[in-house]
């Protein structure tokens, strides 16, 4: 089972950061994959990625329009660096694109 | 022959105010007064208005006045003591009504791309209109001169113009107001300085008609001051060019001399100099934006088109604008600026900004008839401030219940001599028969040693406020104070006056005042003169002691009026006036929202009336505090009322006297703004969804435009102060990356300021946009409130925002058919 985790934030921390979060969810779960997503935005984390789904995770989507907070956690992880807009936008690309790459 | 050097300290230069003050202060002597303007080298008698203007004296000048004469002595001791301490007081205070701040231009506007140029607000406003050039009074194109007839009759014509043109100036004054007063006042004071009538002559004997003598007065007149280097004074030249084609055209008929312009559909007038008259008669219907390019903010022209809410821009050169004449064109004195391209995008602009006018308006409208009460029924007076009788039937269309403050200084002002009883009688009786037995509260004079009138000589003070004045003066001056109760009382039995004396501190005074008024009653009574029994007698509380000793006053008058400027400036001990100070200004201080609180507890337990008339009755944001203070009126300037009566109508009495028990345990001015601010933002709980904020299936030709009209609609639904500053916030956040989704929405937000309740707004469109690189129909904009403490808002707009990344819900919101169907998915789906 694929697990991937994804952490998003944007410049408002209104609307995007959630929309993202929402969208890699929908993607995931079209793909059968199991999927946390993280977010930081203007009411604060969410979410919050514990140490054992970091570990466990074979791919993290980090949206790259602001810094992410206590980025260190991901620091042996694959990271796939995107923005909040590509992924409202192009979820289902991105998780093609993670499938190509993790090779199944 | 004595001498006295100085320097000139005015800012503007010594122009026609202040050269009366010098001319009926030096008339009041025997011996010649020269007065000389060392770097112009020009000299003039001191004794002439026109002539003190013509050594065009300006700040810095070295001057000096040469007194040659019998009383030379006496006149020199009092002319220095007048130099060194009245004179520099004697220049008015620039309009503190200036006009907008000229700020950045709002996104809105310039996102349109339009073509405009840049002048300066001078009357706030917009309007369309078709540029017309207005002429200005060239008397060098009057071809057909009049041919010269006999001496005499010719010196008889003018001696019977001139006498006609001060009856036709006096008249008007009767009837003036405000602003045209000061003008004809002004032009008055012209015609009947000496110098001017010498010069008149002069020319007379030497160029022989009357129409010769008049143009080359004009133009000698006009030389000396357009050479100045003061603003100011050069635009006092179109003052005597005014006068004297008054006086041609009463010598020779009007039709003369072309003069008069008729407007016949709406019309943008340009012009390099307008004078008053030329202004005045314009028709107001169709002028509806003026243009001045060469006018500047004290010009007489601007402050009367400030007077008729006629949109005005200054500072713009002729020649960017002349190939538009007879073009429609925007003026926007709003924001300063002259549009001159009239594409569809900028008239749409402008048909939104006049749509959420119209609607602020109609929305006022049904405020303005009312009594005006709380949302829980406490009743609240709300009154105008006024200073002239004139102002009173404008300020009750306006929504005034009564005339909370009739100040009674500007009639003494200006003048050389105090108004008699009569002409008193005759304004105050105006004014209470205008008020239709409203109530009307007449202040007795408040003048003193800082407001120059003249002829009470009053000797300079150190420190006016602190000084004598107002009540102080009444006993020097019995018989001007018992003229003004004389004629307040004989007016008395028109309508329903009261009367409230300035400056009161102690018990004393006001038990005089009442002897005083006793005697007038009795005199009037001797002279078979009738007044109303009962006049309520009160005061203003400005001076801080009368806090302590309500208890006592109350045994002896009817009502107080809190003067809450002054009462400040006593408490804090504060110059509001000066920079370095005026921070200490704050009538959010605790300490003196304490005192406020005392005065009207104590005043309703001895079972009398209270109300306020300072500025802070007019301010919105402080109103709920005003409010829990149990006040029975707020005394404002007209414009105010409107706006406040509509926000009391929204306050509830029990919330306000909690926020008024708060902030009074605030430690400082700031935690009270914070406080006010809170406040605002909770008071009603308003729902983040309303359907004021809902639009379906308008045609919106831009982003530009959607932004716009939700940011209004916000405005017009209460929840925003300042649209186009909340426009630009969004705005800013559309430049970091465009909010379009794809799938035809968009999801513009922004955390500001600038919205005081959290809101989603929602608005599909009847066409599909572009929105940056995608077709937009359905927009839906959150505006959070930056302040606001807790998450709750913003846990609602992160529900919508995953909800807006499903198909479905997207398509239910997309087919809705109706506004309140798109507020109940909403409610529904994010479960509010």
């Amino acid at each position: 089972m694929i697990k991937i985790i994804a952490v998003t934030a944007c410049p408002t921390g209104v609307a995007h950061t959630y929309m993202a979060a929402e969208a890699i969810e929908q993607a995931a779960k079209v793909k059968g994959w199991e999927c946390c997503v993280e977010t930081q935005g203007s009411i604060g984390i969410e979410n919050e990625l514990q140490v054992a789904q970091i570990e466990a995770a074979d791919l993290v989507i980090l949206t790259k329009d602001i810094a992410i907070q206590n980025e260190e956690r991901f620091k042996n992880k694959k990271i796939l660096r995107v923005t909040s807009g590509e992924a409202v936008r192009h979820a289902a690309q991105i998780m093609n694109k993670i499938d190509e790459h993790l090779g199944l | 022959m004595k001498k006295i050097y100085f320097t000139c300290d005015l800012p503007n230069g010594i122009h026609a105010r202040p050269a009366s003050h010098i001319e009926s202060k030096c008339n009041k002597f025997i011996s010649n007064i020269n007065w000389k303007n060392n770097r112009t080298g020009i000299e003039g008698d001191a004794k002439s208005v026109l002539s003190i203007i013509g050594t065009d004296t300006l700040l810095g000048d070295q001057c000096e006045l040469v007194i040659e004469g019998q009383d030379q002595d006496l006149a020199f001791e009092q002319l220095q003591r007048f130099i060194l301490s009245e004179l520099p007081l004697c220049d008015s205070p620039t309009n503190k009504d200036e006009g907008p701040e000229q700020g950045v231009l709002p996104r809105n506007f310039t996102n349109l791309n339009p073509q405009f140029i840049t002048g300066r607000t001078a009357s706030s406003g917009f309007a369309k209109g078709k540029l017309l050039h207005v002429g200005s009074i060239n008397f060098d194109s009057i071809t057909n001169r009049p041919t010269v007839r006999e001496a005499s009759i010719e010196r008889k014509e003018l001696d019977s113009a001139l006498t006609s043109l001060v009856d036709n100036l006096s008249l008007q004054i009767k009837k003036g107001e405000g602003v045209e007063l000061a003008v004809i006042k002004a032009h008055l004071s012209i015609v009947n300085d000496k110098e001017f009538q010498i010069t008149l002559s002069e020319k007379l004997e030497h160029d022989g008609s009357c129409a010769d003598a008049i143009i080359a007065t004009a133009k000698h007149y006009g030389h000396i001051l357009q050479k100045s280097s003061s603003q100011y004074l050069r635009e006092r030249e179109l003052d005597i060019r005014d006068i004297c084609f008054q006086l041609l055209c009463l010598v020779y008929g009007e039709e003369h001399f072309v003069r008069k312009l008729k407007l016949n559909e709406a019309t943008i007038c340009i012009a390099k100099d307008l004078t008053p008259s030329q202004f005045l008669d314009l028709d107001k219907n169709y002028l509806k934006g003026l243009i001045l390019t060469q006018a500047g903010k004290t010009s007489h022209t601007v402050i009367l088109a400030r007077s008729f809410s006629i949109p005005t821009v200054v500072g713009i050169n002729n020649d960017k604008i002349a190939h538009l004449i007879d073009h429609d064109i925007f003026v926007d004195s709003d924001i300063g600026v002259v549009v001159t391209d009239i594409s569809e995008p900028i008239c749409r602009y402008y048909e939104e900004k006049q749509r959420v006018i119209d609607k602020v308006i109609l929305r006022q409208k049904q405020y303005i008839g009312q009594k005006c009460f709380t949302s829980d029924g406490t009743r609240i007076e709300v009154a105008a401030n006024i200073a002239l009788d004139v102002e009173v039937t404008p300020a009750f269309t306006k929504g005034a219940e009564g005339i909370g403050l009739f100040r009674t200084e500007m009639l003494y002002m200006d003048r050389d001599s105090a108004p008699s009883e009569e002409e008193l009688y005759n304004i105050f009786s105006r004014a209470i028969i205008a008020a239709k037995n409203n109530p009307i509260i007449i202040r007795t004079i408040d003048i003193g040693g800082d407001k120059p009138v003249d002829y009470l000589g009053i000797p300079e003070e150190n420190n006016p406020f602190l000084g004598y004045r107002a009540v102080r003066i009444y006993e020097e001056f019995i018989d001007l104070f018992k003229t003004q109760l004389r004629s307040i009382l004989r007016a008395s039995v028109h309508g329903a006056v009261k009367i409230m004396v300035p400056m009161i501190s102690s018990l004393e005074e006001i038990i005089w005042v009442k002897k005083i008024l006793a005697e007038v009653r009795q005199e009037l009574h001797q002279e078979q003169l009738s007044y109303a029994e009962e006049i309520p007698l009160g005061i203003m509380v400005e001076v801080p002691s009368t806090v302590f000793i309500i208890d006592q006053f109350c045994k002896e008058i009817d009502f107080f009026s809190i003067g809450s400027n002054d009462l400040t400036q006593y408490l804090m001990a504060v110059d509001r006036d000066n920079a370095k100070v005026e921070k200490y200004y704050n009538s959010l201080n605790p300490a003196f929202l304490r005192t406020l609180k005392m005065i009207v507890d104590e005043v309703h337990l001895y079972g009398k009336w209270v109300g306020l008339c300072g500025e802070l009755g007019a301010n919105t944001a402080v109103l709920p505090l005003l409010v829990g203070l149990g006040l029975d009126e707020l005394s404002m300037g007209a414009p105010s009322i409107p706006a406040t009566k509509e926000r009391i109508a929204k306050l509830d009495t029990g919330s306000c006297k909690q926020l008024l028990k708060e902030a009074l345990n605030c430690g400082s001015a700031t935690d009270v703004e914070s406080l006010l601010r809170l406040f605002r933002s909770q008071q009603e709980e308003q729902p983040i969804i309303t359907q004021e904020c809902i639009s379906l299936d308008y045609d919106f030709q831009s982003k530009e435009q959607v932004i716009k009209f939700m940011s209004n609609n916000l405005y017009l639904a209460g929840r925003c102060q300042s649209p186009d500053k909340l426009a630009d916030d969004i705005w800013t956040r559309e430049d970091v990356f465009s909010t379009g989704l794809g799938f035809g929405f968009a999801i513009p937000h922004t955390k500001s300021e600038h919205i005081e309740q959290s809101t989603i707004s929602v608005s599909r469109l009847a066409n599909p946009i572009k929105w940056g690189e995608d077709d937009v129909k359905f927009v839906i904009m959150l505006t959070i409130n930056k302040h606001s403490d807790g998450d709750l808002h913003m846990k609602i707009f992160s529900k919508l925002a995953r909800k807006i990344m499903h198909a479905q819900f997207r398509q239910v919101l997309m087919d809705s058919s109706s506004v309140q169907e798109v507020e109940a998915t909403l409610k529904v789906e994010l479960e509010i």
